[in-house]
């Protein structure tokens, strides 16, 4: 539970891209096959570790529907990472990451380390955007990229682990200020590891009866 | 209890500096809650215990302080709490628990504990889903009709809502969009139990209060609060500046249809003869007036007048509109629907609307519906302009009064359409004209025929103001009051001039962009005149004078000199230009003025002392209003009234086409 640091990161795209399957694949290493429309936002976390020291990941996962842009937007402040997602079966999600970045762009602190991710990569027969394509959008805008298949879990763990290592990257050449909040960094509780009971978890239940 | 909570609570202010004691106490503090809880409605059992008689609000209490404490130290703690009331859905937790209330007075305690976190979190994590969850199952339990004992702590919870929204409001998109409608749904599904209750949306649950309101407002004196923030989280909602929300808002909640409903309810429950002496120049403001000392209805009904005329002009255009449509639809299409009600204080009621929605998109939606076809048994195709010109036949002077009030009213606010529809449709095709008169020229073809061979000269001079004539017509309004009968010898209207000027340009102002034409032109085709019902009314009430009320006449006097004022050639020349030559048949105002004064001058003559009285008659019409007039009963006192206010109503004519003369005149010298 404890760690040396927090990232935050948003997932941002179109919807039904695969956003929160990305999570889902990410933090409980399950797949859900039926597209369940995220409303607002929603969020998960996990401990990863970089070059051995454990990193808290925040993830909060937005919805792509138009309709809750300005929800999206009131969370790249404050994010270390984003994920851009698009799906490699839909040339539009491809197409709109244009307007994402600019969205992102605008709204967030000007380090936050963006991953594009084109999605589905399970999906080779109904490919209709190229990897060189994905490839080339990255390269021309300075961001890192990645394909990805939420379904397989293929690359899903890289994805989100790399984008950590480049915010670390970041922090130890002092790029990143730590101590300002709006970054989406924290420093972790550490100092106070001598606490190592503290409960977590889904075990509420079996609390002891009182009073 | 309350001791032991104390001590409690004290450790949770010393602890929550380091941030992982915090989130041992809160697991702690929330299991033995939950514990707590199970205990007292063991296997799901409803307990006859009341709340404050067990641990579980202590235990709550602080788990909501440790949240508040945690948000407010964020930079030093990580909000481990929240993240994991997030994961685990405890909020939702809660919710269900309040749902179900197996524990007397749960369900408030859950309200009061979500309001206090909801407004004091600095960083409210309302657009998460497990929040928005919690919190939309919560307006469903707020719905005034199910729990009224608890009204005070269901609207402040949803006024903290409101509220914060207000200051959020991207997040508002989460309470107005059929998307979260749909997430709902589905939640409701999973949950069997709670898809009893209704999915209300916000709007709609806030929009329960007002209702109820009407019917236990005598025996509650904390329900004015109740009507204030019922109002006030209307009006931040109905300003929110989100196009989704004010879409959803304005299709799919019943915000409009509630507010013209109740509107109609409480027009309909107001007394059918009002007081009107009071009443002329009341206006009342919801939040100022709600208990002022008039009569409960009438308080009430001018007060949500008020408030229903701020959400109109202050609230989104979009949603002003729809308003003013449903406005239109459920109340002002009803007012005509049966013939017995209309009365007195419905004409008076309607003056006041029209006033009170001046300078908003409803005062258009009003002139709209005056002109405008309604479609009932009673007055099938009839417009509520004809019906009211038909219902002032009446002999009743009140009723007469305010109807003509009620056209002053609509006249002064200048609609194009209306005034097209009342007047000048009748009058533009210029049939009232006789063009073949063998022998004289009017002074206005004369002109363009001299302007012909001028070649152009003297261009800018209007024919339709009658240059060449405008000496005679002047002199001949002026003779209409022998010298004997003039009740002030001066006999000028000099007068006049400065008030009739600043009325000129205020009309000038609101016409100009009406493209109404510069000259009075014949049309191709000839037809029989026709000068339309409301010109005809006018007509029969001026030759009915000498038998009138003088308050009427004091009305026509009104209505007479704003249509003689207006910058329109065809009325103009129809109304003021008395050597224009008119058809057989067509009435002239000059020749029904010439006739009423002539009847009216004989009966004047019959008194001795006539000349006094006109003195006397002018002191008393300077200092009195038309209502005061409208009461009195002297048949004599009433002629000489009659005498001296048409005697004015010549001159203030004379100062119109003087005005308006030496207004284009000057226009031309700038040129
Ligand atoms: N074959 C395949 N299907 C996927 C993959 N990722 C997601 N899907 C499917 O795509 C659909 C949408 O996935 P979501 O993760 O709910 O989409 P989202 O981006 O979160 O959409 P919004 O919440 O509306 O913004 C679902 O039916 C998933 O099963 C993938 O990698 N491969
Ligand atoms: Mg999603």
């Amino acid at each position: 539970m404890s760690y040396a640091y927090l990232f935050k990161y948003i997932i941002i795209g179109d919807t039904g891209v695969g956003k929160s399957c990305l999570l889902l694949q990410f933090t409980d290493k399950r797949f859900q096959p039926v597209h369940d429309l995220t409303i607002g936002v929603e969020f998960g976390a996990r401990l990863v570790s970089i070059e051995t020291k454990p990193i808290k990941l925040q993830i909060w996962d937005t919805a792509g529907q138009e309709a809750f842009r300005s929800i999206t937007r009131s969370y790249y402040r404050g994010a270390a990472g984003a994920l851009l997602v698009y799906d490699i079966t839909r040339r539009d999600t491809f197409n709109h990451l244009t307007t994402w970045l600019e969205d992102a762009r605008q709204h967030s602190n000007s380090n936050m380390v963006i991953m594009l991710i084109g999605n589905k990569s399970d999906l080779e027969a109904k490919r209709e955007v190229k990897k060189e394509e994905g490839e080339a959008f990255a390269r021309e805008h300075g961001l890192v990229f990645m394909e990805t298949s939420a379904k397989t879990s293929d690359n899903v763990e890289e994805a989100f682990i790399n984008t950590a290592k480049e915010i670390y990257e970041k922090i130890q050449e002092g790029v990143f200020d730590i101590n300002n909040e709006a970054n989406g960094i924290k420093i972790g509780p550490q100092h106070s590891t001598g606490n190592s009971s503290i409960p977590g978890g889904n075990n509420r239940s079996n609390g002891n009866g009182c009073c | 209890m309350m001791p032991v909570l104390n001590t409690i609570l004290d450790s949770v202010v010393d602890t929550i500096a380091p941030p992982t004691p915090a989130f041992e106490n809160f697991i702690y503090h929330w299991e033995k809650f939950m514990v707590n809880y199970l205990e007292w409605t063991t296997d799901g059992q409803f307990s006859q215990t009341r709340i404050e008689e067990t641990n579980v609000p202590g235990h709550l209490e602080i788990v909501q302080q440790i949240l508040i404490c945690e948000d407010q130290n964020e930079k030093i703690a990580t909000n481990l709490c929240m993240e994991y009331v997030l994961k685990n859905d405890l909020f939702n937790m809660l919710a269900v628990i309040a749902e179900k209330e197996k524990l007397i007075g749960i369900r408030i305690l859950v309200l009061k504990c979500m309001t206090n976190l909801i407004s004091q979190l600095k960083n409210p994590v309302l657009a998460h889903q497990s929040f928005f969850v919690t919190i939309q199952r919560l307006i469903n339990l707020c719905d005034s009709v199910l729990y009224n004992k608890q009204q005070q702590d269901q609207i402040h919870f949803l006024y903290m809502l409101c509220t914060l929204l207000n200051n959020q409001q991207n997040v508002s998109i989460m309470f107005f969009s059929n998307e979260s409608n749909m997430c709902r749904l589905e939640e409701a599904k999973a949950s069997t139990e709670s898809s009893t209750f209704n999915r209300l949306n916000l709007l709609d649950c806030i929009l329960t209060y007002i209702n109820t309101k009407v019917c236990i407002i005598k025996d509650c004196t904390t329900n004015t609060d109740v009507y204030y923030k019922c109002c006030d989280c209307i009006l931040l909602l109905t300003k929110f500046n989100d196009e989704n929300v004010i879409d959803y808002i304005s299709n799919e909640t019943k915000l409009c249809s509630t507010l013209s409903e109740h509107f109609r309810n409480l027009f309909c429950a107001l007394p059918t003869a009002l007081d009107y002496n009071g009443l002329e120049t009341i206006e009342l403001n919801w939040r100022d007036d709600y208990n002022a000392t008039y009569s409960n209805d009438v308080t009430k009904f001018f007060c949500w007048l008020n408030f229903i005329i701020e959400i109109i002009r202050d609230g989104q255009l979009k949603i002003s509109y729809s308003l003013c449509e449903s406005l239109r639809l459920l109340f002002f299409n009803k007012l005509f629907d049966t013939p017995e009600q209309i009365s007195c204080s419905y004409v008076f009621l309607l003056k006041k609307i029209y006033r009170a929605a001046d300078h908003t998109p409803l005062n258009y939606t009003i002139n709209y519906w005056l002109r405008s076809e309604l479609d009932n048994s009673y007055y099938d195709k009839q417009t509520p302009i004809d019906i009211l010109i038909k219902l002032s036949s009446t002999t009743d002077d009140t009723f007469v009064f305010n109807i003509l009030n009620f056209f002053i009213d609509v006249l002064h606010d200048s609609d194009k359409e209306v005034l097209d529809f009342i007047i000048l449709q009748f009058i533009n095709n210029r049939n009232y004209y006789e063009r073949c008169t063998s022998g004289t020229w009017s002074d206005e073809e004369d002109e363009r025929e001299k302007k012909l061979l001028s070649n152009g000269n003297n261009i800018n001079t209007s024919r339709t103001l009658a240059p060449s004539s405008i000496d005679r017509i002047i002199n001949r309004l002026l003779a209409l009051i022998p010298q004997n009968l003039q009740s002030d010898q001066l006999h000028t209207f000099k007068d006049h001039i400065t008030d009739v000027k600043n009325m000129y340009n205020d009309v000038l102002d609101k016409c100009t962009k009406f493209d109404w034409p510069s000259e009075a032109l014949n049309s191709v085709k000839i037809n029989d005149f026709d000068e339309g019902p409301f010109l005809r009314m006018i007509f029969k009430k001026i030759s009915n004078i000498p038998n009138q009320n003088s308050s009427t006449t004091l009305q026509l006097k009104i209505i007479l000199i704003f249509l003689s004022s207006l910058p329109h050639p065809y009325l103009h020349e129809y109304l003021l230009n008395s050597t224009l030559p008119l058809k057989r048949n067509v009435p002239s105002l000059y020749m029904i003025l010439c006739q009423v004064l002539k009847e009216l001058h004989k009966k004047i003559l019959t008194f001795p002392n006539y000349n006094k009285e006109l003195i006397q008659a002018r002191k008393r019409i300077l200092n009195s209003s038309s209502i005061k007039l409208l009461k009195e009963k002297n048949f004599e006192v009433i002629v000489f009234n009659n005498a001296v206010i048409l005697e004015e109503l010549c001159k203030e004519l004379v100062a119109v086409l003087f005005v308006k003369y030496h207004h284009t005149n000057l226009a031309n010298e700038n040129i």
